[in-house]
């Protein structure tokens, strides 16, 4: 067995007196894709925050590849992309400028090159030298995309990547994400979206209250039975 | 090594984004215009001697100024995620302390330059020869600003109320470093010069390296959840 990708023990974080996550395990291999979905609330922001090393946990630690990203944050950083709701970007930048930035700051050889190649590979050749206060939603979130891959992270954080995009684009970026730039990498995702979420996953969880009450194989799911195991999961806990 | 040039990869960035949003230059060096314009007309120049009053009107004008500035800064890292963005990079977060403050240090430098101009202006001050002093002044001023607003901002931006807080945050620390650098500016205006203010300047100094190194020492944490 190799060892883990990301291995999360015991996680809990409390901002006074509530509870967001209560002990969540959760152990991926490398290139495994898991799915965390849940209502508004559940923790899954929470829980993506610390992984990414923007929070600090209550209690419990998160490996990636064997190493605490507390003890080394940096280094952890080095290997994880992270898309959220936001874009993270500059509005008043163009795209090339703002993933070039960021590939530079991330130490990427050939910094230009490869802002341009990721660009390219989101289907934004034609829009990256424009400001990104001038890209529609699904555009500013493909750019963000691009951003949050251009230094070749081993692991993608996805929190709400389709959150406020139309069907459309929410069908091309799932197409983006197992093409090549998205498959071989260790993905999170986490979503409302049962339609949308799980297309890609290896591995389904339901986040409530904190807890992860429900992990499964996509395999394991019935067709079509995702849905009603949801509702099940989340009865009388809905944000 | 790599500090130095993420410091300056960074402030880069800065500048590039506010030399085409001009949005910190335009409030600040607006406001301290205003501020001396309104002051110009009240005091009537030529009652009172600029060297007793001159001091306490430019930098009173400057503080506000920069508060102004300091808002604004971190209003658009904070626009879409921005400093959540520069959090995720894989550099130790004292860097990113070094380059908020070299930003701002240069934006509140020029603003204090073109607050020196407009006051020589509407003041009819001569002050050619003592440039190099003043300059001595406005440095070590803009610098303590720079090192106590960046990380005041930082705190103030993570909360609704940061247009309140962040003045009433830094004003009462930055108190000290207003009395040295209008001292020392009366100083340099009545013709004396820094020598006989070298206490001041020394209290400048101080001011500069004990907010510096509290700043780089805290900024991490500040940023912390």
């Amino acid at each position: 067995m190799p060892e883990p990708a990301i291995k999360i023990s015991g996680l809990s974080k409390h901002f006074g007196p509530t509870t967001a996550l209560a002990g969540v395990d959760i152990s991926l291999q490398p290139g495994e894709f898991l799915t965390i979905f849940g209502p508004n609330g559940s923790g899954k922001t929470t829980m993506m925050r610390i992984i990414a090393s923007l929070s600090r946990p209550s209690t419990g630690s998160v490996e990636l590849f064997g190493q605490n990203i507390r003890r080394a944050p940096a280094h952890a950083r080095q290997r994880i992309g992270f898309v959220t709701h936001r874009s993270l970007l500059y509005s008043s930048l163009s795209g090339f400028q703002n993933v070039h930035f960021f590939a530079r700051m991330f130490g990427v050889d050939n910094a230009a090159d490869r802002a341009r190649e990721i660009l390219s590979a989101m289907g934004l050749e034609h829009r990256m030298d424009d400001k990104v206060s001038t890209y529609s939603r699904g555009i500013e979130q493909r750019c963000a995309i691009a951003r949050a891959l251009v230094h070749h992270p081993d692991v993608l954080l996805l929190d709400e990547p389709f959150s406020g995009l139309d069907p459309d684009a929410t069908a091309r970026l799932q197409t983006l994400l197992a093409g090549p730039e998205g498959e071989s990498r260790t993905v999170i995702l986490t979503s409302h979206d049962l339609t949308y979420g799980a297309k890609n996953a290896d591995r389904v969880a339901i986040l409530t209250r904190g807890h992860l009450g429900f992990t499964a194989n996509v395999e394991q799911i019935a067709e079509g039975t995702m849905p009603d195991i949801y509702r099940e999961h989340t009865r009388g806990n809905r944000g | 090594m790599n500090m130095v040039r993420f410091t300056f990869i960074l402030i880069s960035k800065d500048l590039r984004l506010e030399w085409r949003s001009k949005e910190v230059l335009s409030s600040t060096v607006f406001f301290a215009m205003i501020a001396l314009t309104v002051i110009y007309f009240g005091f009537q120049p030529g009652r009172f001697q600029v060297a007793d009053v001159g001091p306490g009107i430019l930098w009173t004008a400057f503080l506000f100024s920069a508060l102004l500035g300091m808002n604004r800064m971190f209003q658009a890292e904070s626009e879409r995620g921005g400093l959540e963005g520069l959090m995720l990079c894989p550099i130790d977060r004292t860097t990113l302390y070094l380059a908020k403050c070299g930003t701002l240090f240069v934006l509140l430098t020029t603003t204090i330059v073109a607050t020196f101009f407009m006051f020589i202006i509407f003041f009819n001050v001569r002050l050619l020869g003592q440039l190099p002093q003043l300059a001595l002044v406005a440095i070590l001023g803009s610098l303590g600003l720079s090192a106590l607003g960046t990380s005041f901002a930082a705190m103030a931006s993570k909360t609704s109320a940061r247009d309140i807080l962040l003045p009433l945050l830094l004003v009462p620390i930055a108190i000290p470093l207003l009395i040295a650098a209008v001292k020392c500016t009366a100083a340099i205006l009545s013709g004396d010069g820094l020598t006989t203010a070298q206490s001041w300047v020394q209290l400048l100094a101080a001011f500069d390296v004990i907010f510096l190194a509290a700043g780089y020492l805290t900024f991490p944490a500040i940023l912390e959840e």
